[in-house]
């Protein structure tokens, strides 16, 4: 009996779980089979459905992605491209179709140094616990040679250790300032319209300051009603139209040009 | 239109006020009479775009007729009517006139079909005639039989595709400051592109024996399709000054009025361009110098290069674009669309040179020693022939840069273009990606990971925080216990000094027990630690000693009362001063 009741609760509370992940499966095989019978635009509503249900998964973007390039939208395709690339970074597929992209259409990217692709191919997650963690080892070790008996003795290095745990974690935290305000994916945004120019003011008569092939990448640092100011790779700056373009990541702050 | 039409009002109530003063036998007359139509043109020969008039008159009465009269290749159009009435021999005459205004945009002769109406109960026909459409070339454009007219002159009537040819209207307006202004031109084909008229230069001469207000509007044009084409009339609008009364005498006050006056036609011939056009041929056509400049000459491979193009000269700068790599840099280097700068005023006129400006944004995708030289082509109709502009090879400093650096050699590469240094690979090391195409989609089941899970911190983050305070507190209260005991033990067996004594001395108030208990050990805190004290002092420190014992011992003052605030102040008072002794 008891067996009988705690099996039931137990499908009581798998139940919903299940059914979600059932339609998720299903809406992703429905777009599946709609790109596969040649349905691009069909195949971008459904995966979008599924995206604007809060779904995450790199197959889903990839997917996205290549249903938009089939489609004739290569600034989104190379938007869902780089999405998919932020949630596995190791997705064989992503880079190679972006390779694709690049050897075909003459969108701008940042050609980062070394030092800040290795920062910006680092999980982002990884800052926090790191600053915490040399924080707390940091005070710690300070303290312990005080405060416990045992490690008077080492209170000495204790005290050096702590400091030089304190001094790392700000570097760390610095970093991690630096590499969120200038190498998230969140100042990041892609252009997805055709015929987009980076232009010198964010009026309608301003003057262009270079042409932005779709897909070209920005790193946004204001955001004005209708216009976003934002670098442009090679050292250039400019305004362009908030509808033009679509902020890499997080996924939901879509833009007009975006929903379309 | 209004005056028209007020005056056909007049001429109606007129009559009909006259009308009933006419004798019956008159009345009677008139029911007699028949009525009759007739349609003739003020002038069978008008030029093309000009305006010609025709007259319909209706004896008789008044009857119905169409606001247009269809004829092909006219416009014919109703533009006023006026009533006469008239009395000969007793018999009352109704006259209606109709004018028309035609134009025709083809030479040729065209026939105006029959008017047909009716009045008083009989149907009554125009008789067909003829009017003319003529062309009026240049030198008869100038007529001073004319109180105004305007004139299209066209330098040259065989030019290319594209080429910039001047051109000026003119308008000429009898007498002196009689044109003043010019509302708007209108010059308009299909195979023609054309400036603007906004610059305007007056002046005034004699034509025959009279003379004439002119201004001439000059512009440029160039023609998009080869053939032979019949340009103009350019129509202007002027406002003109008028000086008459109405009555045949000229007015006290002057006024202006509005009056559009065509020009005369010009045939031209424009001719195709040589097909042996080159590659970097991008439609300018006249003469032209081409000069390069890039933004910057060290860089690192991948960074953008910006190429600034400016080309001078005469000619056609509308249709030309920018210039190209002499030889193709495929995974060279990249090149984007070019954007092009031709502001109105430094455009050529066909006379002055003109200046553009392209600017090309290009990305080194290799380390190379130079930007290879650009080449801008051009058709000359001077030479009639293609004339190819060649800009030196820019030196340059590319760095290599790994990350930027595609490190997969594209296909058809080798072949179409020399290999650029730093970029060989060993086939074993890499393998040769041929990207033909993008990747298929993924049909396996996917992974779902929790929406926003990217750089979100999860709850093992807040436990390890949490359990790494709890290690830091602990050792802390640890340590903080630890020092507060060995702090009260040091408390404990430290001895009291006289003056920390005298401190913690209460004040009044307190029970006297206390009191002087306190008092008491202060003062042998003091004897202690000043043994050698004189007598004297010695003597009063035991005085004030035995006071304290016997308050505190002799059982006759009542030690749990408080103490008063002259006692506590007078003793007070003395501990101080031997604390300053």
């Amino acid at each position: 009996m008891i067996r009988t009741i705690s099996s039931l609760l137990f499908l009581l509370c798998l139940g919903p779980l299940n059914a979600g992940g059932a339609d998720r499966d299903v809406l992703f095989l429905e777009g599946n089979r709609a790109f596969e019978s040649g349905k691009f635009e069909e195949a971008v509503q459904n995966y979008d459905q599924l995206i604007n249900a809060g779904e995450s998964s790199p197959d889903l973007y990839y997917n996205l992605a290549t249903a938009h390039f089939r489609a004739g939208s290569t600034g989104q395709a190379v938007l869902w491209l780089r999405r998919a690339a932020l949630l596995d970074p190791t997705l064989p597929e992503v880079r190679q179709n972006l390779a694709f992209l690049r050897s075909q259409f003459a969108f701008l990217e940042f050609a980062d140094s070394d030092w800040l692709q290795f920062l910006s191919d680092l999980p982002s997650s990884l800052f926090p616990w790191l600053v915490s963690l040399l924080f707390w080892i940091g005070l710690i070790l300070a303290i312990i040679g005080f405060c416990l008996p045992a490690f008077r003795r080492f209170r000495s290095w204790g005290i050096a250790l702590g400091i030089t745990c304190l001094m790392l974690g700000f570097v760390v935290h610095r970093i991690a300032d630096y590499r969120q305000s200038r190498i998230a994916p969140e100042n990041f945004a892609t252009v997805v319209g055709d015929k987009v120019e980076a232009v010198t003011s964010p009026t309608p008569t301003a003057k262009p300051v270079i042409e932005l092939p779709p897909g070209s990448e920005l790193r946004v640092l204001q955001v004005d009603t209708n216009w976003v100011y934002a670098d442009i790779p090679g050292e250039l700056r400019g305004w362009v139209r908030t509808n033009q373009i679509a902020q890499n990541w997080p996924v939901f702050q879509k833009t007009a040009a975006d929903s379309q | 239109m209004h005056s028209n039409l007020s005056r056909y009002i007049i001429v109606v109530l007129t009559g009909a006020i006259l009308a009933g003063f006419v004798p019956r036998g008159i009345r009677a007359q008139q029911q007699g009479f028949q009525p009759s139509i007739s349609a003739t043109a003020l002038s069978d020969r008008v030029a093309i775009g000009e305006i010609g008039v025709i007259m319909v008159k209706i004896n008789g009465g008044d009857a119905k007729v169409p606001q247009t009269i269809p004829v092909e290749g006219l416009e014919v159009v109703q533009s006023g009517r006026e009533s006469n009435i008239s009395i000969r021999n007793g018999v009352r005459t109704i006259q209606m006139i109709y004018s028309y205004r035609f134009r025709g945009n083809e030479p040729g002769t065209y026939t105006i079909p029959p008017i047909t109406t009716e009045v008083g109960g009989a149907t009554i026909s125009t008789k067909p005639f003829t009017v003319t459409i003529f062309e009026r070339d240049a030198s008869a454009a100038v007529d001073a039989t004319r109180p105004l007219f305007a004139k299209l002159d066209l330098p040259k009537k065989e030019f290319y595709i594209n080429e910039l040819i001047p051109f000026t209207v003119t308008a000429f307006v009898r007498g002196r400051n009689s044109l003043r202004d010019i509302s708007h031109v209108t010059f308009e084909h299909e195979n023609l592109i054309t400036g603007g008229f906004s610059a305007t230069n007056g002046s005034g001469g004699e034509i025959g024996s009279t003379y004439y207000s002119s201004v001439a509007m000059p512009s440029t044009l160039f023609a998009l399709k080869p053939g032979d084409f019949r340009i103009g009339p350019a129509s202007i609008g002027l406002r003109l000054l008028d000086q008459s009364s109405g009555f045949g005498f000229p007015s006290f006050f002057s006024r202006t009025v509005a009056q559009e006056v065509t020009t005369n036609t010009v045939n031209v011939t424009v001719k195709p361009l040589p097909d042996n056009a080159p590659l970097s041929f991008t439609g300018g056509v006249g003469s032209f110098k081409l000069a390069t400049v890039a933004s910057i000459t060290d860089v690192s491979v991948g960074d953008p290069i910006s190429m600034k193009f400016v080309v001078t000269g005469k000619g056609n700068l509308q249709t030309m674009e920018a210039p190209v790599f002499s030889v193709a840099q495929t995974g060279i280097w990249k090149t984007y669309e070019p954007s092009k700068t031709l502001d109105e005023e430094r455009d050529s006129d066909g006379f002055s040179e003109g200046v553009v400006e392209f600017s090309r944004v290009i990305i080194p995708e290799a380390k190379v020693d130079a930007i290879p030289p650009f080449e801008l082509s051009y058709f000359d109709p001077d030479k009639a022939e293609y004339v190819t502009l060649k800009s030196d090879p820019i030196p340059v400093t590319i760095r290599a840069d790994n990350t930027a650096a595609p490190a997969i050699e594209r296909p058809g590469e080798a072949a179409a273009s020399p290999a650029p240094s730093g970029r060989s690979l060993s086939p074993a090391s890499k393998p040769t990606a041929q990207h033909g195409d993008f990747l298929h989609i993924r049909t396996a089941s996917p992974r779902w990971v929790a929406a926003g899970e990217l750089g979100k911190r999860g709850l093992g983050f807040y436990l390890v925080q949490t359990l790494f305070s709890v290690a830091f507190f602990t050792i802390l209260g640890f340590g903080a216990v630890r020092w507060w005991k060995s702090r009260e033990r040091r408390e404990i067996h430290t001895p009291l000094s006289f003056r920390k004594a005298v401190k913690k001395l209460p004040g009044a108030g307190t029970n006297r027990r206390e009191f002087f208990q306190s008092v008491s050990e202060a003062l042998e805190i003091w004897q202690e630690e000043n043994p050698d004290a004189p007598d004297k002092l010695s003597e009063v420190v035991d005085q004030v000693s035995g006071r304290c014992n016997a308050i505190l011992y002799s059982g006759n003052s009542q030690p749990d009362a408080p103490v008063s605030r002259n006692e506590a102040t007078e003793f007070h008072t003395i501990l101080e001063r031997l604390l300053k002794s």
